[in-house]
């Protein structure tokens, strides 16, 4: 079973060599000369020519299957001979075609949404509030000489009340950004930036998102220290860590609220003490949080928060930033212009989204308790049932978790593998940004789990719309494809027959 | 007594439309909402308290008869959990064909008009009659 995914990712490996060995050969262009960051950063490798690659290899390989099958059985085609269950030998041939012929979905459905940290679906109830702003209420909301203004204006401001309402801040305290990404981007840099004559430290966390540990060594390269946590085996921050990393000469310490790929829930309130009586600023991504567990920014001593639209049932473009007022948080804008939103982020506001926004942290503050129970009541159904399969595994805190993430390892199953058998179920199997890689997720690497384990790892993510219905049909589908693909690995078979793989001497070809 | 009658009444039509939304996960969640809301209220005395909450479920019975006749103009595909008739569309005898097709189609351009004109009425009494 691991055999095809082996060779897609060496042929990948290669194309990769390739490129570079062709790159320091040449001379550079004029266009890398021009821009030299080009060449020095190199995020995520492109997907468009690893996947061309990984579906000529897997079509060749069944090529050759299908040849050496009809030669060997005197003219009979894989698809006439009959292997029992329904099946033919087609399935056997390899095991990518096998998981075509197992998990065709049929035409004319949909899959099941169960992938709620990456986006939500807008609720009909935002939706409705933001109608009116994209017909008729089309005033820019800065204008102040005529009433198409002054009506954006005011829904503006009571869609920033609401948002404030629902973390425990002033109202003036709330900056709109296109994102949490924008958010956190402008929290860490701005501060960074603003105090450089005396701070120049940074402390953040391994299992942070990609846009805060990016925006972190991007300031490592103006010249700041950056201090990258470790975490605990289930997730959480080490407090007496984090009290021995703070020096004199820190900034800032970043640390998420709700993890995107495992769900836990980090102390906060303990975090903001310790920040806040080592005098150090405390900022937090609460993309994931907010909306889905209480918060509040003067409990827990939050001084800078990352706050996402479409996180909470809202719309897509549309985030904001919380900066607090008392003590004063000051912080260098990234985007200068106009002045709007107290000068921290120039730039005219999206009325329509601003208010969609509003209308979603509305929603979610009396909904809460609601949804919360709701989501805790199948996030339980859907647990219990993934852990009483064999050989599964629970990753991240079991208890200071939101219930709405769910990550399990299917040991002896290759996630990606698993993510295109269940083609009638949308899931990932690690945050968004990174699906686009087969890299294991550094989240999981970061807890100490093995390679393996974080390739074998999927996350269910349950939210408001979410029904029982699903939850029994994604468990029945899970459990049908985990022992399918189990079938067809020999690591499977090894294991059934009580070898423990560690003692295996793999031969080296 | 008059205003228990009159919550009958809403909670029944906010079924009734929550019924019409054509996204299977809304529809599902619009019938769950209501149903728990009513639920939650059903032994409340205070009569201005009452009165709130009467506002507020009209305000939402709004809400879903415009959000319903929005969610019938972009249709979708079925769920795979919602159970219907599917398959490849062949157009052969005997085989399955698509019940409704993806996104704007021209039956449903064709029948805007008309949806858009009638909007308290029943919008498609064989839709809303499937689904109950």
């Amino acid at each position: 079973m691991a055999a095809p995914a082996r060779v897609v990712r060496s042929a990948a490996a290669s194309l990769c060599r390739s490129t570079s060995v062709a790159r320091s050969l040449s001379r550079p262009s004029p266009l890398l000369r021009a821009m030299p960051h080009l060449q020095a950063r190199c995020y995520v490798s492109e997907s468009g020519k690893k996947s061309a690659a990984a579906v000529n290899v897997s079509v060749e390989n069944r090529e050759i299957d299908t040849q050496n099958f009809i030669r060997k059985t005197g003219g009979l085609k894989p698809s006439e001979v009959s292997i029992g269950g329904g099946l033919t030998a087609d399935v056997k041939m390899s095991p990518a075609a096998g998981i075509l012929k197992a998990t065709r979905t049929e035409e004319g459905t949909r899959p099941i949404y169960l992938d709620m940290q990456a986006t939500t679906p807008t609720d009909p109830r935002v939706l409705d509030a933001m109608l009116p702003y994209f017909t008729g209420l089309y005033g820019n909301p800065h204008s102040r000489t005529h009433a198409y203004g002054w009506e954006t204006e005011k829904a503006t401001e009571e869609a920033r009340a609401h948002i404030a309402r629902l973390i425990g801040a002033d109202p003036k305290e709330i900056i709109f950004t296109s994102g949490a990404t924008e958010s956190n981007n402008m929290s860490i840099k701005g501060l960074a930036r603003f105090y450089k004559t005396h701070k120049k430290h940074i402390i953040t966390c391994q299992t942070e998102h990609k846009c805060v540990l990016d925006s972190c060594r991007h300031l490592q390269g103006e010249g700041f220290q950056v201090t990258y946590l470790p975490v605990q085996k289930n997730g959480f921050v080490d407090l007496k860590e984090l009290e021995a990393a703070i020096r004199p000469d820190t900034a800032l310490v970043s640390i998420m609220t709700v993890n995107n790929e495992i769900g836990v829930i980090q102390p906060m309130a303990e975090i903001g003490k310790l920040c806040r009586s080592r005098k150090v600023f405390f900022h937090t991504d609460g993309a994931q949080a907010v909306g889905k567990i209480p918060i509040d920014v003067n409990k827990m001593n939050i001084d800078l928060m990352s706050i996402s639209g479409h996180k909470v049932y809202g719309p897509k473009g549309i985030g904001a930033c919380y900066v607090r007022r008392r003590p004063r948080v000051r912080i260098e804008p990234l985007i200068s212009g106009g002045g709007q939103e107290r000068g921290l982020r120039s730039g005219t506001l999206a009325p329509p989204l601003v208010i969609g926004f509003g209308e979603a942290c509305r929603i979610a503050y009396e909904e809460l308790a609601y949804d919360h129970a709701r989501v805790s009541k199948l996030s339980k159904r859907l647990t219990d049932g993934l852990l009483e399969m064999e050989h599964t595994a629970l990753n991240g805190d079991p208890l200071a978790r939101y219930p709405g993430c769910v990550n399990v390892s299917f040991a002896y199953v290759e996630g990606e593998s698993l993510l295109m058998a269940l083609k009638d179920i949308a899931l990932s199997s690690g945050s968004a940004c990174t699906s686009a890689s087969l890299e294991p997720s550094y989240v999981l690497r970061a807890l100490g789990s093995s390679d393996e384990n974080a390739h074998s790892s999927i996350r269910f993510g349950i939210g408001r719309f979410t029904t029982e219905q699903e939850i029994d049909y994604v468990l029945k589908a899970v459990k049908e494809r985990v022992t399918f693909l189990r079938e067809l690995s020999p690591l499977w078979e090894l294991v059934k027959e009580g070898v423990d793989l560690n003692t295996i001497e793999w031969s080296q070809h | 007594m008059e205003t228990a009658t009159q919550a009958r009444s809403l909670y029944r039509s906010l079924l009734r439309f929550s019924n019409r939304f054509a996204a299977y996960n809304f529809r599902e969640y619009a019938r769950r909402r209501t149903r728990d809301a009513f639920r939650e209220h059903k032994s409340e005395e205070d009569p201005r308290r009452i009165q709130e909450l009467m506002h507020k479920g009209l305000k939402e019975l709004q809400v879903i008869k415009r959000q319903t006749v929005v969610s019938q103009f972009f249709q979708m595909d079925r769920l795979v959990v919602e159970g219907q008739a599917s398959g490849r569309q062949t157009g052969g005898e005997g085989g399955i064909t698509r019940q409704k097709d993806t996104g704007l189609v021209l039956e449903i351009l064709s029948s805007r008009t008309e949806v858009a004109g009638n909007l308290s009425d029943d919008i498609s009494n064989t839709k809303a009659g499937s689904w109950n």
